[in-house]
Parts: C-alpha cells; sequence; structure tokens
C-alpha cells in the first residue's frame, strides 16, 4: 500500500507540474486572447470615431472601449466594447446575442449605411459626369473604388473648372453681344440658373430680328439696285450679300450714291433752266395769242370794210345806173346754186355759177339748208362756170357746208 | 492515527483531481488552437 501511495503521490506531483505549465501556457494564451481582443475593440472603437466624423450621429459616445474592468452599472456612456459589457450580456441560453444586437450590429448598420452613403456619391458623381459627357471616363465604379477614386474626383473637378470657365465665357461673352446689337442685358442675369432662359431667348429673339433686318437691307439694296437701270452700278450684288466681302462693295456703293448724287445736282440745274425755258415760252405763247386776237380782229374788220365797200360800191352803181356786169341784177334774181367748196381758213366759198349763168359780181347772196338760213355771202369774183363769194360775218347763223343752197 | 487505506484514496482523489485539471487544460489549450507540443514551448 504504502509503494501504491509513493506512486500516486509522484503521479499526482507529476500532474500537478503538468497543471501549473499547462495553466502558465493558458495564462500567456488568455493574456494574448484580450489583447487580441482589446486591440479589435480599440480599432472598432476607432472605426466608429472615424465614422462619426461629419455623420452627425455619434455613435462613438455609446460604442467605444475602457480599459478598465467595470460592470455595466459603472460603465456610464459607452463602454459597450469592454470585457465587462460583453460579460454582463450573457444570457439565459449561455449566448451573447445582448452584445451582438447593442453593439456589433449597430456597428454593422452604421458601416453600411456609410457605404450606402459612398456609393450612392458615387452614383451621383457619376450621373454628374455622365451629364457632361464623361460617363466613359468616369463611370460610377470609378468613384467607388479607393483605387481610382481620388484621380476620378480630380479628373472631374477638373472637368467641372472647364465647364464653369466655358459657361462663365459664354456669359460674358453674350453680354457682350447684347451691348453690340444695342439690346444692353442686366449684369449676371444669364448666370440665374432659374431664370435665365427668358433674357437668354429675348438675346436669341433680337439676333433674329438683326439679321432679318440685315437681310432686308441687303435684298432691298439689291432691288434698288437693279431697279436703277439708268445708272450703271460699281458695286456687285453677289458681293454685297457675302458676310466677308460686302464691306468693299458698300464702299463702292457709296461711290455710286455719290455719283448719283452729281448727277441729281446737274438735273436740278437743267430743271432750273428748263424751268425758265418754259417760262419764256409761255410769256411767248401768251404775246402770239394776243397778237393772234389783235390779228382776227383786224382781219374782221377788214372784211367788215371790204364788204362795207362792196355794198358801197354796189349802191354806187346803182346810183350812176352803170353796173360792173352786163347782166341786169335784176334777171339773176331767179338763180339758185350750189357751194362746192369752202374754205374755213379765208371763209370764202365757191359756188356753182358763173358768167354762163349770167351770174353779177358783187352781189350779195343768201346760203341756206333746206329752210334754214346759214349766212350771207357776196360774190366777188365770177369766172365762166364757178364764183368766189366771201362770207359775210354778219347775221352769220351757222357753218356754211359742202352742198348748201345758194340763192338771192 | 491515519490508516493508509486513507491516504491511498486521498492520493488517488487528488491525482484524480490534477488529471482532470490536465485534460481540461488540453481541451481548452484545443480552443486556442495549442496542440500538446504546444503546451512544452517557452
Amino acid at each position: 500500500m504504502a509503494i501504491i501511495n509513493k506512486v500516486l503521490n509522484f503521479l499526482i506531483l507529476i500532474f500537478a507540474i503538468a497543471a501549473l505549465v499547462f495553466g502558465y501556457q493558458l495564462f500567456n494564451r488568455r493574456a494574448e486572447l484580450r489583447s487580441h481582443s482589446d486591440m479589435l475593440a480599440d480599432s472598432m472603437a476607432n472605426v466608429v470615431k472615424e465614422l462619426d466624423v461629419a455623420s452627425e450621429r455619434n455613435l462613438a459616445n455609446e460604442i467605444n472601449r475602457k480599459d478598465v474592468m467595470l460592470s455595466t452599472s459603472e460603465l456610464g456612456p459607452g463602454g459597450k466594447l469592454g470585457w465587462a459589457f460583453f460579460h454582463d450580456q450573457l444570457d439565459a441560453s449561455g449566448g451573447y446575442e445582448g452584445f451582438n444586437t447593442k453593439v456589433l450590429r449597430k456597428v454593422e448598420d452604421y458601416t453600411k449605411d456609410v457605404r450606402t452613403q459612398r456609393d450612392e456619391l458615387a452614383n451621383t458623381l457619376g450621373e454628374i459626369a455622365e451629364l457632361f459627357g464623361k460617363e466613359e471616363d468616369l463611370p460610377n465604379t470609378a468613384f467607388q473604388s479607393l483605387a481610382s477614386y481620388d484621380g476620378a474626383l480630380t479628373a472631374l473637378k477638373l472637368h467641372m473648372k472647364q465647364v464653369q470657365h466655358r459657361e462663365e465665357t459664354f456669359t460674358t461673352r453674350l453680354e457682350e453681344i447684347a451691348n453690340k446689337i444695342g439690346v444692353p442685358m442686366e449684369a449676371g442675369v444669364l448666370n440665374d440658373v432659374a431664370n435665365f432662359e427668358q433674357p437668354f431667348q429675348d438675346l436669341v429673339d433680337n439676333i433674329d430680328q438683326l439679321n432679318t433686318r440685315s437681310t432686308d437691307y441687303v435684298n432691298t439694296l439689291a432691288k434698288a439696285i437693279e431697279s436703277m437701270d439708268s445708272h450703271e452700278f460699281t458695286v456687285n450684288i453677289e458681293l454685297l450679300k457675302d458676310k466677308e466681302g460686302y464691306t468693299d462693295e458698300l464702299v463702292n456703293l457709296q461711290n455710286d450714291f455719290s455719283r448719283i448724287n452729281d448727277k441729281l445736282s446737274d438735273f436740278d440745274k437743267v430743271n432750273l433752266d428748263l424751268l425758265e425755258t418754259q417760262n419764256t415760252l409761255e410769256r411767248t405763247i401768251t404775246q402770239l395769242e394776243s397778237a393772234h386776237e389783235n390779228a382776227a380782229q383786224v382781219e374782221s374788220h377788214l372784211r367788215n370794210c371790204m364788204a362795207d365797200r362792196s355794198t358801197l360800191k354796189i349802191k354806187l352803181s346803182r346810183f350812176e345806173g352803170v353796173t360792173d356786169s352786163p347782166i341786169d341784177e335784176r334777171m339773176a334774181q331767179n338763180l339758185q346754186g350750189r357751194v362746192i367748196d369752202v374754205n374755213y381758213d379765208w371763209d370764202y366759198i365757191i359756188i356753182n355759177l358763173g358768167k354762163k349763168d349770167r351770174l353779177p359780181a358783187n352781189v350779195e347772196m343768201t346760203v341756206a339748208r333746206d329752210r334754214e338760213f346759214i349766212c350771207k355771202v357776196l360774190v366777188t369774183r365770177v369766172l365762166d362756170k364757178y364764183a368766189v363769194a366771201d362770207i359775210l360775218p354778219q347775221l352769220r347763223q351757222g357753218l356754211v357746208m359742202e352742198g348748201d343752197r345758194v340763192i338771192f | 492515527m491515519l490508516s493508509s487505506k486513507f491516504f491511498f484514496l486521498l492520493n488517488l482523489i487528488t491525482l484524480a483531481c490534477f488529471a482532470g485539471l490536465v485534460f481540461l487544460q488540453v481541451v481548452e489549450g484545443q480552443s486556442y488552437f495549442m496542440g500538446l507540443g504546444d503546451f512544452f514551448k517557452f
């Protein structure tokens, strides 16, 4: 029995040494494990702190680690990554679901939210890049990837600056254009992204009107030049319509107008001369008309005198009992003839009676048409078959015509 | 005076306790990815 006890004692000693050694090794392992756990907890706490920056969630106040073994009630705010809190979450089933729910899942959800935010930011940046025609160079994944997001952001910012510079240049130039065409715009009105369309549309309308007016000017000038065919223009109409060659043609057009102006000045001088000539002519016509009236009066007076002379001559013949004609006037009182010709310029007629009809000269005869009295005539010259008689203006009732009867 | 049989039983129980303790330590060590050889590395 003593030997067995000695053996047992020896075995106990061996197991005791083994337990001591194993305990020491396990102690080291536990310390290592604790260190590992603490490092993970610290790292997680730092992650939460980093995620908290500008996130406005402040989860680090709740999810952190304290280096003391305190009970849950002594933790205060935070400390949930500590060993004690983990230990206190042991539930009846022997699990630590409380720690999982209160700590780990919150951190995971927090991380997922930040990741979602990152993805949405990346997608939005990708959509912005697509809007500006950079979808091939800057896809959504370029902003998600940690390896490429920095370069993608730099490229996008550079592109946005270029676009902004282009927009500012457009705006400035458009305002300059508006000033140049005489319809100035309010400064910076095109920079108002909410209300820029109406001023821009106004500018477009003004440019359209200017263009239309310019085209109408050119067309009107071309039509005017073509219609003025009495002047040989040096301007080329086709070049006048050309947007580059029109300046030289405008100079030519000015020269043409100068020449036309010179011609018009000459026309004015000629017109004045012509007016003066016309006045002179009118005065001359007036004088001629006055002379013609005087001549008519003299002629009428002369005819009256001639008629008086004839009448006096007939009366003298009767008084003296001598006639120029061998035919007795009384014998001719039954004669009747016809007017065969009339001279309206000298107011004499030719009748178809003559010496053969024993017509005496210097006798008055009556011209009639049917029963209508026309006038009196004085036979001034008697030929064999015809006689010439002057129309006496006294008692003249109408115009003598060929065929009228001539009687005593 | 205690009998030798008593000490024998006492030694036996003590041995069993130590053996159990070593067994538990080995099992725990396996959960830390420790083989038997790892307990003897210093």
